[in-house]
């Protein structure tokens, strides 16, 4: 009997993976089909933005993201996500949804309006987590192990925090992604800030300090001379790959191989090479070349 | 004041009531460490001590970049990221939303996404085999944001935005 709980999930894509980096959800769809772990893909809408449509309107954002779990909660399958942002807001909102009921009406009279009703009756859940669940039988199915490649693993803020709520891992020293990178025989390095934040959130409203976020962490990661970062989100992953050709130009100054950059890779991408899929496609669609291009 | 102005103020002084400036949050956080004119402690402190239409006016609690670092860390559970999303809130029911996250927030009410579809993605898409992409019922995400009044806020801050008025 495996530890895992549930099979069966409605896939949440989010808005960035699909409509910008399809990459990661070509990896992800291979991996679940590789698992055996059955998806629905459900019209959902934006989770929404844990940071921007919170911070404009909290009620619109729990109303929307009561919509999404609703939509879930139909089909009574749990949600599927791979997005560290889409993470925090559902999970965040179908705890706060569940037990605070004077909240819960308040968002249903709304939901009622388009013949809604969220119940509570469904669970949120991050494909690392579902990964990691199956750590030993996805080390059994590796058939092209990384074992030359040393790997610098970044878990974004809203994969952890806050952890009384999402209850994934220890908030300051996390460990799944890097038994999960373990598990394909990958090598991960220790770094000095694993633990801070991407900056993404910043971005359009602080430029510079976003920057600033950036280089502190790919200066300790460039330290490591790790061959690549492993990200669990579409928001880091669009900060560390586009954000170092943002401080070359700003700032004049270069990470990784020759200046080359340090290679950006989602988990699932890592996974699904290892399990020996043709990945040519998604990687060529990197800013940054990987090393086992 | 309406009624849900001061809901949302009093909500912001409850969760602010057991700081004891420690200053821990000012520690962990990744926008004080790079521009200190954001500096959560001070911010809490001036919550505090009801000096919030000066905090208000300073727009620095804009600059979070909500990673939740301080609201992990502090020792007596003031959950301090939540409270600046209430400031933030505030600071859009007077049409002071940054540019940044104001075209975030047009593109949600345009499209229910906050990514708009171009042809290289789909062309990404076909090329990597990928299902058609789902878009959501956008009638329906339209009519919460309409309810709940997102709306009328988003046409607020569009107005201050196009008569160009100081934040």
């Amino acid at each position: 009997m495996s530890e895992h709980n549930g099979n069966d999930f409605a896939l949440f894509l989010g808005c960035t993976i699909p409509l910008r980096f399809p990459f990661i959800e070509s990896a992800s769809r291979k991996v679940l089909d590789a698992l055996n772990i059955n998806i629905k893909d459900l019209p959902f809408g934006c989770c929404p933005d844990p940071n921007g449509v919170q911070s404009f309107h909290k009620d619109t954002w729990l109303a929307l993201a009561a919509r999404n779990l609703c939509l879930a909660e139909e089909e009574n399958l749990d949600i599927l996500t791979l997005c560290n942002g889409c993470y925090e807001t559902l999970k965040v909102a179908n705890f706060e949804l569940q037990n605070n009921k004077e909240l819960r009406n308040r968002i249903n009279k709304t939901l009622t309006e388009m013949g809604k009703e969220y119940r509570g009756i469904i669970r949120v859940r991050h494909i690392i987590q579902v990964l990691h669940e199956r750590c030993d039988q996805i080390s059994k199915m590796v058939t092209r192990p990384l074992v030359n490649y040393r790997f610098a693993t970044h878990y974004g803020c809203h994969l952890l925090r806050p952890s009384g709520i999402l209850q994934i891992d220890n908030p300051e020293h996390p460990v799944i992604l890097d038994e999960l990178v373990h598990a394909l025989d990958g090598t991960t390095v220790p770094y000095l800030k694993k633990g801070i934040c991407c900056g993404a959130g910043l971005y359009s409203i602080d430029y510079n300090t976003s920057l600033e976020i950036i280089r502190e962490k790919m200066v300790e990661v460039n330290e490591t001379k790790a061959d690549a970062m492993v990200v669990t989100c579409p928001t880091c992953f669009r900060q560390y790959e586009s954000g170092q050709f943002l401080v070359k130009k700003d700032v004049g100054e270069y990470y990784g191989k020759n200046g080359m950059g340090i290679p950006i890779v989602y988990y699932t991408e890592l996974l699904a090479f290892a399990l020996n899929y043709n990945m040519s496609v998604e990687f060529k669609q990197h800013h940054i070349k990987l090393p086992f291009q | 004041m309406s009624e849900h102005l001061k809901n949302i103020l009093d909500h912001t002084l409850f969760l602010a009531r057991v700081c004891y400036q420690c200053s821990i949050c000012a520690g962990g956080c990744p926008v004080f460490r790079n521009n200190p004119e954001m500096n959560p402690r001070v911010i809490i402190e001036k919550v505090i001590l009801g000096k919030v239409e000066e905090v208000l006016a300073s727009s620095y609690f804009w600059n979070c970049s909500f990673c939740l670092t301080c609201t992990q860390r502090c020792p007596q559970g003031v959950d301090l990221a939540h409270l600046l999303v209430d400031l933030k809130n505030l600071s859009v029911r007077r049409g002071s939303t940054p540019v940044g996250v104001l075209d975030e927030m047009k593109t949600l009410y345009l499209t229910g996404l906050t990514q708009e579809t171009s042809k290289t993605i789909l062309n990404r898409r076909k090329r990597l085999n990928l299902p058609e992409m789902q878009y959501p019922d956008l009638t329906e995400i339209q009519k919460i944001m309409d309810i709940s009044g997102f709306n009328d806020l988003l046409k607020l801050n569009t107005r201050k935005e196009e008569t160009s008025e100081p934040l």
